[in-house]
């Protein structure tokens, strides 16, 4: 029996993000903008949306922060953890499962 | 839809049960975030007020960033996900481990105080020790503890059920706990002896002890008084 994809849109701010965070360590401002950049805008997020999905993951130990000082302001950046890395990749093998099949779904539809 | 205002966020997220940690968290770093597409926005051109407008827009609706943040328990307050294990054992384990811990504070101090050779009269300073660990563990700690618990569910927004149930059994436990030490009566007398009690008030009075039961009766109906005074006096999250 093939299995359900409820991770399928839901799971896409948190793939991102911990894809993003594992390259660089970044902060807020910084990875929404890295979102936009890396999708080509085609993802756009609502800026602050991305705070509660950082929060969690770093609340489920998949991301670690550290608070900087810098232009008078205090920014908060992330970046991944060992457990944000396994995580990260079981989504990315669920995105190609899903995409895959989505891909094959659509070439048939317009072969 | 609301547009975004950083101290109803906050208090939105708190009712909602987000950690308080994580709460001003997000405010504080929304309010950073906002900071810097403002200076953005200024650089391209903007005057003051439209680089504050952009900046709110990019930053989007307050409704769409609390529903995110409601919609994930591991931000959320222990007392929030786990309210029976907050209210209803933290409490006894507490009033327990507070129980034990004096007791062994009066031992330990005992051996201090009378040098390994406990004789004759007590030191002053261990006679005032004693009686006030006494007040304090019969007459302070329930009601200490009582109060924590019922701000936390305040604070909290919890439903008041797990918090009422906890309270009550720690206050029926503390009203009829007792801690009694023996010291000995001069010096080839009599041991130090440390012993810990219950007594439930129904059978007190079959023991004719009445007088105990009353001022038993009457620790129960001050603190639970408390708790049910404290939420008309604190309320954290009204309107203006």
């Amino acid at each position: 029996m093939s299995k359900t994809n409820p991770a399928f849109m839901s799971g896409v701010p948190e793939l991102l993000v911990l894809r993003l965070l594992t390259r660089d360590e970044m902060y807020g401002y910084e990875l929404v903008k890295a979102i936009r950049n890396t999708t080509l805008e085609s993802i756009t997020l609502a800026e602050g949306v991305v705070y509660p999905v950082l929060h969690n993951l770093e609340a489920k130990g998949m991301l670690r922060s550290r608070e900087v000082e810098a232009n008078g302001r205090s920014r908060v950046y992330y970046k991944t953890t060992a457990k944000g890395k396994r995580r990260l990749k079981e989504l990315l093998k669920e995105w190609d499962r899903v995409s895959g099949g989505i891909n094959a779904a659509l070439g048939d539809t317009y072969a | 839809m609301h547009e975004l205002d950083l101290n109803r966020l906050n208090k939105r997220l708190l009712l909602g049960g987000v950690a308080p940690k994580f709460a001003s968290r997000i405010a504080k770093e929304l309010e950073n975030h906002i900071a810097e597409l403002i200076a953005k926005e200024k650089q391209t051109g903007l005057s003051e007020q439209e680089a504050r407008q952009n900046a709110r827009e990019k930053i989007g609706d307050e409704d769409r960033i609390v529903e995110e943040a409601l919609a994930k328990p591991a931000i959320k307050s222990w007392s929030f996900r786990y309210p029976k294990t907050v209210f209803l054992i933290a409490p006894i384990a507490i009033y327990l481990m507070s129980a034990l811990a004096l007791t062994i504070l009066y031992a330990v101090l005992a051996f201090t105080a009378f040098d390994f050779s406990p004789a004759g009269p007590w030191p002053v300073w261990y006679y005032w020790f004693a009686k006030l660990a006494a007040y304090f563990s019969e007459y302070l700690l329930t009601p200490l503890i009582a109060l924590y618990f019922c701000v936390l569910a305040i604070n909290r927004n919890v439903v008041f059920l797990w918090p009422m149930v906890g309270l009550l059994l720690v206050v029926f436990i503390g009203s009829g706990w007792e801690t009694s030490i023996e010291m000995p009566v001069d010096e080839r007398n009599g041991g130090m002896s440390f012993s810990w009690g219950y007594a439930f008030i129904p059978w007190r009075p079959v023991q004719m002890e009445w007088v105990q039961s009353i001022e038993q009766l009457a620790r129960i109906a001050v603190t639970m008084g408390l708790v049910y005074m404290l939420p008309k006096y604190y309320q954290p999250y009204a309107e203006g």
